[in-house]
């Protein structure tokens, strides 16, 4: 079957706002619909991407061996999923490097890896220095994550510039951690606002949720656990990113009494 | 109907109190702003209001509102491509 060759950078400009746990989670759930799914960590110097995946035992090789020829092929490198079948990961260089991994051959190693994939999402480190230009410039699509904090949308307006001038094919918004009671009581910045002021077209929304530090924790990404309360959200982001038309699943068009029925008795709503 | 003058006064005592939301958004659209007129200042910028004064010197059927710079990557290499249109003779009629 022929691949769908999509190549996604999840940027953000701000640090911690969330643009690992939702390439980890995203990745895991289109791996679940069963697409072929490489997760690059491009964040060399301070990987992560293997820790939210609960991967991190299990690199022998990264990135910059990849690059400099220290392993046969890019495959040798990818660490496979046990737990999701099509999700691997291409994890960053660890140890601090002192030279910047050159652009042109990160650009041709995505380009290699996409052939046999339908899915690499490249896990952007956080700025718009080396480590942006090189992630943002390999990838065709972007997706731009952001909290409803002033300095998080503020980065992000800098990044949706500089992709702008890189011309991609898509570049998306995700808003995280939402905090419903405070949009509701007017004390945290609600979506019109936020698409009001960066003007960019809305991809997902993702309430903020206690349960994903607990997921962290363990290392599981939610898609292997359909009943947590997020994930519907990453689920409708992954859907929303195969296909466009789908509506956007808001949280705010849920009573708040009916959602703390479903999670208690963890239920699975619509799908 | 109307309300008591003194109520209608301790009404607007409250409602003056803007929602932090509506402060943060203030801020964040007037910041915005000064930042997207900073960009202007950029180095692709001033390289486009400079080529379009040298171009002017040469040809006089350049298009510069619709002149674009995009930085692309390839396998061997990253590129600034320009792409300056020229006036065609129906935009040039206009």
């Amino acid at each position: 079957m022929e691949k769908l060759k999509r190549t996604i950078v999840v940027t953000s400009g701000k640090g911690g706002v969330g643009k690992t746990t939702v390439t980890a989670n995203i990745g895991a759930i289109l791996g679940t619909m069963n697409y072929q799914v490489v997760l690059v960590d491009a964040d060399v110097g301070l990987r992560n991407l293997d820790l939210i995946l609960g991967l991190e035992n299990r690199i022998v090789f990264d990135l910059l061996d990849v690059i400099e020829n220290r392993c046969r092929s890019y495959k040798q490198a990818l660490i496979k999923d046990k737990r999701i079948p099509n999700l691997f990961l291409l994890p960053a260089p660890q140890t601090k490097q002192k030279e910047d991994v050159p652009i042109e051959k990160f650009k041709a190693l995505i380009d290699e890896i996409k052939e046999e994939f339908d899915f690499v999402l490249i896990d952007c480190p956080a700025g718009i220095e080396h480590g942006f230009k090189m992630s943002a410039l390999a990838a065709e699509e972007a997706i731009v994550v952001t909290t409803p904090d002033l300095s998080s949308i503020r980065d992000a307006d800098r990044v949706i510039a500089n992709l702008e001038s890189m011309q991609k094919k898509s570049t998306k918004l995700i808003i995280n951690r939402v905090k419903k009671h405070m949009v509701k009581k007017l004390q945290m910045l609600s979506i019109e606002d936020i698409l009001e002021t960066l003007n960019i077209e809305l991809l997902g929304i993702i309430p903020d949720d206690e349960y994903i530090t607990i997921s962290t924790n363990n290392g599981e990404p939610l898609a292997l656990n359909k009943t947590k309360p997020l994930y519907k959200y990453f689920h409708n982001i992954a859907q929303r990113i195969i296909e466009p038309n789908i509506p956007i699943e808001n949280p705010f068009n849920q009573s708040n009494l009916l959602e703390k029925f479903v999670s208690l008795v963890g239920f699975k709503k619509n799908k | 109907m109307s309300l008591p003058l003194w109520l209608e006064e301790i009404i607007n005592i409250f409602k003056k109190q803007k929602k932090s939301s509506k402060i943060a958004k203030e801020r964040l659209q007037l910041v915005i702003v000064h930042d997207r007129s900073q960009e202007k200042n950029t180095t692709i910028e001033k390289l486009k209001e400079e080529l379009i004064e040298l171009l002017s010197k040469y040809k006089d059927d350049v298009e510069t509102e619709e002149m674009d710079f995009v930085i692309k990557a390839d396998n061997k290499r990253v590129s600034l491509v320009a792409s300056i249109p020229l006036k065609t003779k129906t935009t040039a009629k206009k």
